[in-house]
């Protein structure tokens, strides 16, 4: 049983390709799509859930659903990063809303702040800087009154029914900002992808 | 565009982000697999919403924690290999040809009062073939188990890696847990068990978990046991396998 590195082969395939071989039990196919994502994977655990230890015990239990489950994957769900990241996220969110009473994760949210302008990312997200810079500007341009409904939804785990209430407006208030909020940085995201072609 | 349309398009952005109620999500996605305009719109929409999950500080996990990771992925890997080898008809080797750190010897009984009675039974129950991997390229040991007298209806396997000093059990045709119960993996050495773990089923009758640090142990045994009572075994003791 060897615990080498994975071969510089396997590092050199697209997360699609690995992850045909985990489906078949490749384990060191596995450590590749691991090394590649778990820190972004573990941020996102961590600002969700705010504890170190929570946050690994919450990527290896996405990680092992992802090496157990692996055909759950599908194309039509995006890019392999953004199915895992969904993963992390909707565990996350359960862990969230079964532990902690609202009051609480308005709590932890107190805490939670977006990714500032001049912190490094791009090679951690493996996106180039001039995309990174654009999604940035975007998150960072957000009327306050959509960034807060994206933040108590996305971060805080609640419901589109739990911010109405606790922000005290309509539903169909909170879900028409959530939209304009989501558009805003689709905009951002396909300004971003133009630019880097 | 129907009425429904419109009132499931309106809740795209929330289950989008995670935030609709389960009922909503399924109503959504259900829709989306027929409408291309839905479909288009929510995919676009988690595609945006991912931006948020990348917009965080980035924190390295600790080294710790892909080595617990992979113990358990190599083992798994290595059981998948063995019960592939056993559904392709590879013969079940009387004897393993390779020392493990592991003593394969008979069970002590547990120092407790209230197991002994169901240990005498539990030996009635085993049923354990000893095989290793006929190709060499993966030294694991693997027991096919069956249940004790309390549940006999129980079957599964232990793949021990000497490797990784793990221990993948995988179990089927399980009693279905009471509401506050769990599955408890035991690890017994010189007739003292120690908690190895609570795990959750699977799927409907199985389950699964992962042992590591078994150098010395005498035994794995598997209870169903209230989760607020894990510092010693308690009856039903599901399985029972002296290493």
């Amino acid at each position: 049983m060897s615990a080498d590195p994975p071969t510089t082969q396997l590092t050199r395939l697209a997360d699609e390709d690995l992850l045909t071989l985990v489906e078949r039990g490749d384990a060191e196919a596995f450590e590749v799509v691991y090394d590649r994502h778990s820190r972004v994977a573990h941020s996102l655990a961590f600002r969700l859930l705010g504890d170190r230890q929570a946050a690994e015990d919450l990527v290896q239990d996405s990680f092992l659903a992802v090496w157990r489950g692996a055909g759950g994957y599908s194309p039509a769900r995006g890019s392999v990063r953004n199915w895992m990241l969904s993963i992390v996220h909707n565990r996350g969110v359960d862990r969230l809303r079964t532990l902690a009473a609202i009051s609480r994760r308005q709590q932890a949210l107190e805490q939670v702040e977006l990714r500032r302008p001049d912190e490094p990312d791009a090679a951690a997200l493996g996106i180039g800087r001039v995309m990174a810079g654009a999604l940035r500007q975007e998150l960072s341009s957000l009327p306050n009154d959509q960034f807060d409904v994206l933040k108590l939804a996305y971060y805080g785990g609640l419901t589109h029914h739990e911010i109405a209430e606790m922000l005290g407006v309509p539903l169909g208030t909170v879900k028409s900002r959530m939209r304009l909020g989501l558009e805003r940085l689709r905009r951002g995201l396909g300004a971003a992808e133009a630019a880097t072609i | 565009m129907t009425h429904e349309h419109d009132a499931l398009r309106d809740l795209i952005a929330p289950v989008a982000l995670g935030a609709a109620d389960p009922h909503e999500i399924a109503r959504v996605e259900a829709h989306a697999s027929e409408c291309a305009v839905c479909r288009e719109e929510l995919g676009s929409l988690r595609s945006a919403a991912a931006v948020l999950a990348v917009a965080v500080p980035q924190r390295e996990p600790s080294p710790d924690l892909k080595a617990s990771l992979m113990r358990t992925v190599r083992a798994e890997a290595a059981e998948r290999a063995a019960g592939a080898a056993v559904e392709a008809g590879a013969p079940v080797a009387a004897t393993r040809p390779r020392r493990s750190p592991l003593r394969w010897i008979g069970l002590h009984p547990w120092p407790v009062v209230a197991v002994v009675a169901s240990l005498a039974a539990l030996l009635l129950g085993w049923n354990i073939a000893l095989q290793s991997g006929s190709d060499g390229s993966e030294d694991v040991t693997t027991l096919s188990i069956s249940g004790t007298a309390d549940a006999p209806g129980v079957t599964g396997r232990i793949v021990y890696v000497p490797g990784e000093d793990t221990a993948v059990v995988r179990l089927s045709r399980l009693p279905q847990l009471e509401p506050d119960d769990a599955y408890q993996l035991w690890v017994i050495r010189d007739g003292v068990p120690s908690s190895a773990g609570l795990f959750e089923s699977t799927g409907p009758t199985e389950a699964q978990t992962v042992a590591t640090g078994l150098e010395g142990a005498d035994a794995l045994a598997v209870t169903a046991q209230p989760r607020t009572s894990r510092t010693m075994p308690e009856p039903p003791i599901l399985i029972e396998a002296a290493l």
